[in-house]
């Protein structure tokens, strides 16, 4: 998947656990929790998304690998198959 | 001791102390305080004045308004609480950032702090000596409580949560889960913490306990938890280490 890709599925899982967030503004370098006003359970459900939709396996002692937008796709690029 | 600045007094005149959860007192030497932040919005730009610069830039980084006028509120009142007790003025307090993203005063100091934020109000927790936790959840409906419940709790704290009444049972989620929040936020492990690898027991007319915890990552000692008397419509936890601990 590219970057794009990555992001974009990123989006989505938040989307999905708060369809009321504006993302068209969000900056990458944010952190997403207090940006978005995201509880602890939203961010859980956001990663658990994240990960059944790309089939990966993502440990609890890595989600602060996902504060902020561009973080996130930096961690999934490492783990997930990148397009060539 | 220092005087305070006209806007610090005036914010902390709005926050309000917080007790335990009936039949329960908070821990010696630990004070939980309420900031409703809708009360405070007339005072949005002398909360912006009690930071320094480095929380005032944090906040110009926040898209949404109402993120940045939070983070402006909560953290003007936590400086003036911590100020207070310290003898100096909010504005010339530091901070720097744990590993796994908990704030603590930079040069560290016995007085620990913690802070929670959600909807409309927050709670900032302090304690002398010993490490503290708090967090404060607004009660909202969620689709999947089942299946957030199986991700979130261990499997003894998911027998218990189930076996609460069906009327009760989303008030018991938030109750399990403020529990679990304030001690991963007192560990300053957040979720790295494992949410599996420990066991809140809620029993009525008694304080919650943690009954057991495989953290090796944890702070040592034992821990002591309470509920709280938070806002109408939230459930509130607090987890402080036992004195004494190592």
């Amino acid at each position: 998947m590219t970057s794009e890709e990555l992001r974009a599925a990123l989006l989505q899982a938040i989307a999905s656990v708060a369809p009321e967030a504006d993302l068209g503004k969000l900056k990458g370098d944010v952190e997403l929790r207090p940006e978005l006003d995201l509880d602890s359970m939203d961010f859980l459900q956001v990663v658990t998304r994240l990960g059944e939709a790309l089939h990966l396996d993502i440990p609890e002692s890595d989600y602060a690998q996902l504060a902020t937008l561009d973080a996130g796709v930096a961690y999934l690029a490492a783990r997930v198959p990148q397009a060539p | 001791m220092a005087v305070l600045p006209p806007g610090a007094s005036r914010l902390l005149a709005r926050v309000q102390p917080v007790a335990a959860a009936p039949g329960t007192l908070l821990p010696v030497g630990v004070e939980v305080w309420h900031l409703d932040l809708n009360a405070c919005a007339d005072l949005q730009s002398e909360a912006r004045d009690l930071l320094d610069d480095a929380d005032r830039r944090a906040a110009d980084r926040f898209t949404r308004p109402a993120s940045r006028i939070r983070q402006q509120l909560t953290h003007a009142a936590l400086r003036c609480l911590l100020a207070r007790h310290l003898g100096t003025q909010p504005g010339l307090l530091r901070f720097q950032v744990g590993p796994h993203g908990k704030p603590e005063l930079d040069p560290k100091r016995d007085l620990r702090f913690s802070l929670s934020h959600s909807g409309t109000d927050a709670l900032v927790a302090l304690a002398w000596g010993r490490e503290v936790g708090v967090d404060l959840e607004r009660i909202r409906p969620r689709r999947s409580l089942e299946q957030l419940a199986m991700t979130c709790f261990s499997p003894v704290e998911l027998a218990a949560w189930l076996a609460v009444p069906a009327a009760d049972r989303l008030r018991g989620f938030y109750r399990f889960w403020a529990c679990k929040e304030a001690l991963i936020k007192a560990w300053a492990l957040g979720l790295a913490a494992g949410l599996q690898r420990f066991d809140v027991a809620l029993a009525p007319q008694t304080a919650p306990q943690l009954a057991r915890a495989d953290v090796p990552a944890a702070p040592p000692g034992d821990w002591v938890l309470r509920e709280l008397q938070g806002p109408a419509g939230y459930a509130a936890a607090l987890a402080v280490q036992q004195l004494g601990s190592p």
